[in-house]
């Protein structure tokens, strides 16, 4: 069965073995989430329990498409809620992450639009997108060439990239 | 479906054990997936994956879906059993509720022999339904009462004694083929007998609008 009809059998059913079959393969992934945000192995762990014991109830009540963005946001928004009830965290922007994709199709004058959009972007994320994206270099390799910070070079990339998205969506 | 989405890949990425291309590959893929970035700062931030951890977690997880099973069989139990009896217990004071609004509305009587109506004034006639066993079921749809009183208001017949057993057939609410089944009259000549027939019959005919397929009647004379 794929991921989608076991969900609709837990929708129906509500088995939760079928329920922790679905939820397993994420468990990684979410305690890596978690660990981001709590910084403390068994608060994660617990957490990875306790996302588990809440879909119980939300995914009897929901069927989910998208299901691995879904459990995403639902994860990290366990955790900031967590969090903010401790009182021990200041928000955080989120925005950044949920880019949904869109369907843009390339003709030929987006590349040089592409190009101009490179080039206003400021030096350093310049450096960097063009290293990341056109000649594929990794992060170690960029930080090495550049001799930027590692995490520099990360968030010059994701700035970038963002930057360049709003650019060429400006028609 | 892998077991572990990326697991290996974010281990050795962080360990190191992958070549350029291949950590230009994840870290691409991060850019565009938010869960596999988060995931992958968050074991960056513990320095390393533990394999070890996530199975211990597994195992727990494995665990709460059993005491779940367990669970939902001892829950479905104590409520199969709550159910049953708020099942049984609401069926009944319908039952009862029913029976009643039965009783006093159509006045469907609940013994199948003589039931008396006196009226409250002394009169000279006393209408007593009788069910004889031989198939009676006619009640009168306004009461017994207010047929006791449509006989008293209307007979002509006077100075007579003793009773009547009549029955009868409801053809459209009104009674037909009227027949005296028992005549047992003091001191009363054959004319008397025959008018009192006759204005039996006519009355019955004449008077309330009946319920059933035949009907079986006592008058009592006083």
């Amino acid at each position: 069965m794929t991921e989608k009809e076991l969900l609709q059998a837990y929708y129906r059913q509500g088995d939760l073995a079928i329920l922790a079959q679905v939820y397993t393969p994420y468990m990684s992934l979410i305690y890596g989430v978690c660990y981001k945000y709590f910084k403390h192995e068994q608060r994660s762990q617990d957490a990875v329990m306790q996302i588990f014991e809440n879909l119980i109830k939300k995914l009897r009540l929901h069927e989910v498409d998208n299901f691995k963005s879904w459990l995403y946001t639902f994860s990290k928004n366990y955790c900031l809620m967590e969090l903010r009830k401790d009182k021990r965290y200041q928000e955080e922007a989120l925005g950044d992450y949920a880019e949904e994709p869109t369907s843009f199709t390339w003709e030929e004058q987006d590349f040089v639009r592409l190009e101009d959009c490179i080039s206003n972007l400021n030096k350093e994320q310049q450096i960097c997108i063009r290293y990341f994206y056109l000649e594929q270099r990794c992060y170690q390799d960029i930080a090495l060439i550049t001799g930027y910070d590692l995490t520099k070079v990360k968030s010059y990339i994701q700035n970038g990239k963002r930057n360049l998205k709003i650019c060429m969506e400006k028609k | 479906m892998n077991t572990h989405f990326q697991l290996t890949r974010i281990q050795n990425y962080l360990s190191g054990r992958m070549n350029a291309s291949e950590m230009h590959a994840l870290e691409r893929e991060a850019l565009e997936d938010p869960f596999l970035q988060d995931a992958l700062e968050g074991y960056k931030l513990q320095q390393g994956v533990d394999a070890k951890q996530l199975s211990l977690l597994q195992q727990r997880l494995a665990r709460r879906v059993e005491r779940k099973a367990v669970e939902r069989n001892q829950q479905f139990f104590s409520w199969q059993r709550l159910a049953i009896g708020a099942i049984a217990g609401v069926l009944f004071v319908v039952a009862c509720v029913f029976m009643l609004l039965k009783n006093s509305l159509f006045q469907v009587p609940t013994t199948t022999h003589d039931v008396a109506l006196t009226h409250p004034f002394e009169e000279t006639i006393e209408l007593v339904q009788s069910y004889s066993g031989n198939g009676a079921d006619a009640f009168p749809l306004n009461g017994w009462h207010h047929l006791n009183s449509y006989f008293v208001a209307h007979s002509k017949v006077s100075g007579v004694k003793g009773k009547v057993l009549i029955n009868f057939n409801i053809s459209d609410g009104h009674p037909t083929t009227i027949a005296v089944k028992e005549l047992a009259l003091e001191g009363a000549t054959d004319s008397v007998e025959e008018a009192l027939i006759a204005e039996l019959k006519d009355l019955l005919t004449a008077g309330p609008t009946w319920s059933g397929k035949q009907g079986e009647l006592v008058i009592i004379y006083h």
